[in-house]
């Protein structure tokens, strides 16, 4: 946890540092999972290395007002990579039903730190012309702010595919939903 | 601080005593009730600014426990434990699935759901309550920097620990460096614990079955490097081993003998918490852990809804041969008792469907809606009905 917790707060502390940073243009995204996404906006890809996911990770303001997590959990393979052995993490493994789908990865993000952490608004939906499940997500960073977020998640052949975001329950949630809905609308399977 | 989740602190601290054990003493004697600090430019000042910096972010943390009732129920345990310390101390209730307390050089005591979760009486609870008092009563904070600055190695490895994590990480890891002490710092809050709940009454041998339930859940563990540490140093990574600890504990605790416990009461108090917890534990996916948790908690035969339906969610998660059976048998269990969550019934009809029992599954599904019309995964659940009757 410790690990995990020192390579979250150095992903909040760094998004200034230009050289470990990258812009992204608006248009067609390539990310690090099997899918790729449309940005109708600029964004700002996080580095790979400061990243606990197998994914990537997008940000306009920095990691503690805007976060886009875009991934791909292959099966048996986990959401959160740590090197510390006393701690185990969440697998995913193919073919589970959409309940254990939304418990593998609200149990993830309580990992990661995030306090209180509520689902609503479950609901099965097409994204990239497969049926997956969206939801709402709620609760507090570390530090007590409260977050709000939403989460896409399809499986196909690849794993199961994610979308994530989260940011300040306060503005920033709602200043960038709709961009978002339209990274997760614009899905495009690449694998 | 009962278990450091800061090995790497605490190593360099731990190490950093012994690098100046030769140099001048370190002992500071023991804090003056009442008395604050009033030289504001010493290190005891410095550490207690320190801690107040702290001390505010896990006020704001969102892993606080706000029920009023536990917490007034904890706080005024410290004060009764505290004597003419009384109302120095504040305590914060977190939610973790981590057995740990600390104590900040300031008076600020923090206390985790992991340990309130596994402490099985307020004696049990009293005692680390008392060991943690007993830091601060000793001033071990402060002897810890004094035995820190004896050496220039010693002196940055303190100033890592406290203030370059602290500011980089936040609370939760700023506490690795300031509540984590010596062997001998240990042993001495064990003795003030121990002398402490032995003349309010409590049972002493409480400090026994506390260490000897946390060696067993530890040995249970099903990751390795948990029981691999478990059985090659220590209970804790900051205490001493074990086998003489548990000595130490034996003696002590047959000097200051009481006879209270108050399980009944202190199981009360943490009931509504039963169910956040254990799925905070569950989250560690440490299935050998998490069952012999369960089996302390189920063994007077209480909140057995709550406990059977988490029992069945590690059989659930764990997959092993056999395991989907299980945590069948169990959740139906679960469903005999009153305080059974509603999920249960979802649980049952998600097994029954992977089983190929399309019929019972959405039986248990429609049972689960009927009791939570408004759950939030209410959306799924139909869609999952529908499907399940063709």
């Amino acid at each position: 946890m410790k690990k995990l917790l020192f390579v979250l707060a150095a992903t909040i502390v760094l998004p200034g540092c230009a050289a470990t940073m990258s812009a992204v243009q608006p248009g067609i995204v390539a990310t690090e999972a099997a899918f790729t996404v449309t940005a109708s906006d600029a964004w700002t890809r996080f580095p790979k290395g400061l990243n606990v996911t197998p994914g990537s990770v997008l940000t306009k303001d920095g990691l503690g007002l805007n976060q886009v997590y875009i991934l791909t959990v292959e099966d048996g393979k986990k959401m959160i990579k740590t090197v510390d052995k006393t701690q185990n993490f969440p697998a995913y493994a193919k073919g589970q039903s959409q309940l254990k789908l939304v418990d593998f990865v609200s149990t993830n993000l309580t990992r990661l730190g995030f306090a209180n952490l509520e689902t609503s608004a479950i609901e099965p939906t097409i994204i990239g012309g497969i049926e997956g499940v969206k939801m709402q997500i709620s609760g507090q960073y570390p530090n007590g702010l409260n977050m709000k977020g939403k989460v896409a998640m399809v499986e196909n052949d690849s794993g199961l595919n994610l979308v994530i975001y989260m940011a300040p329950a306060m503005h920033y949630y709602d200043r960038d939903i709709a961009e978002v809905d339209g990274l997760i609308n614009s899905i495009s399977f690449t694998k | 601080m009962l278990q450091s989740s800061h090995k790497f602190l605490s190593c360099l601290l731990l190490g950093s005593a012994l690098i100046v054990a030769g140099c001048e003493t370190t002992d500071l004697g023991t804090r003056t009730a009442g008395v604050k600090t009033l030289d504001k430019s010493s290190s005891e000042a410095s550490l207690e600014y320190e801690s107040d910096k702290i001390e505010k972010k896990v006020a704001k943390s969102g892993a606080r426990i706000r029920d009023a009732e536990l917490n007034a129920y904890v706080s005024g345990l410290v004060d009764d434990l505290s004597g003419d310390y009384k109302g120095e101390l504040r305590v914060y209730l977190l939610e973790a699935p981590v057995f740990n307390a600390g104590i900040l050089p300031n008076g600020a005591m923090v206390v985790y759901s992991g340990l309130l979760l596994r402490v099985e009486n307020e004696a049990e609870l009293s005692l680390v309550l008392a060991h943690e008092f007993g830091h601060y009563y000793q001033k071990h904070s402060l002897e810890q920097q004094a035995a820190a600055k004896n050496a220039t190695v010693g002196n940055l490895i303190f100033s890592l620990g406290t203030l370059g994590y602290g500011a980089l990480l936040g609370p939760l890891i700023a506490y690795g460096g300031l509540m984590s002490f010596s062997r001998e710092h240990e042993l001495e809050a064990d003795k003030v614990g121990l002398q402490t709940i032995g003349e309010a009454g409590y049972d002493t041998m409480a400090a026994i079955s506390l260490w000897k339930n946390l060696s067993e859940e530890k040995a249970a563990s099903s990751i390795k490097q948990v029981r691999k540490r478990s059985a090659r140093s220590s209970i804790f990574d900051t205490h001493p081993a074990s086998v003489d600890r548990l000595k130490k504990l034996q003696v002590d605790a047959e000097t200051w003998k009481g006879s209270k416990l108050e399980e009944e009461k202190y199981r009360r108090l943490i009931r509504p918490h039963l169910k956040s917890w254990l799925k905070a534990e569950l989250g560690l996916r440490d299935a050998g852990s998490t069952l012999n948790v369960i089996d302390r908690l189920a063994k007077n035969g209480k909140d057995l809804g709550v406990l059977e339906y988490s029992r069945a969610r590690v059989y659930d998660f764990r997959g092993d041969e056999g395991d989907k059976a299980l945590a069948l048998t169990h959740y139906l269990i679960a469903v005999k008792y009153a305080d059974a969550p509603v999920e249960t019934w979802r649980e049952i009809g998600d097994i029954q469907s992977s089983m190929g029992e399309k019929d019972k599954a959405a039986k248990s599904f429609q049972e689960y809606l009927s009791r939570a019309p408004t759950a939030s995964d209410a959306a799924i659940i139909k869609n999952m009905i529908q499907t399940l009757q063709g």
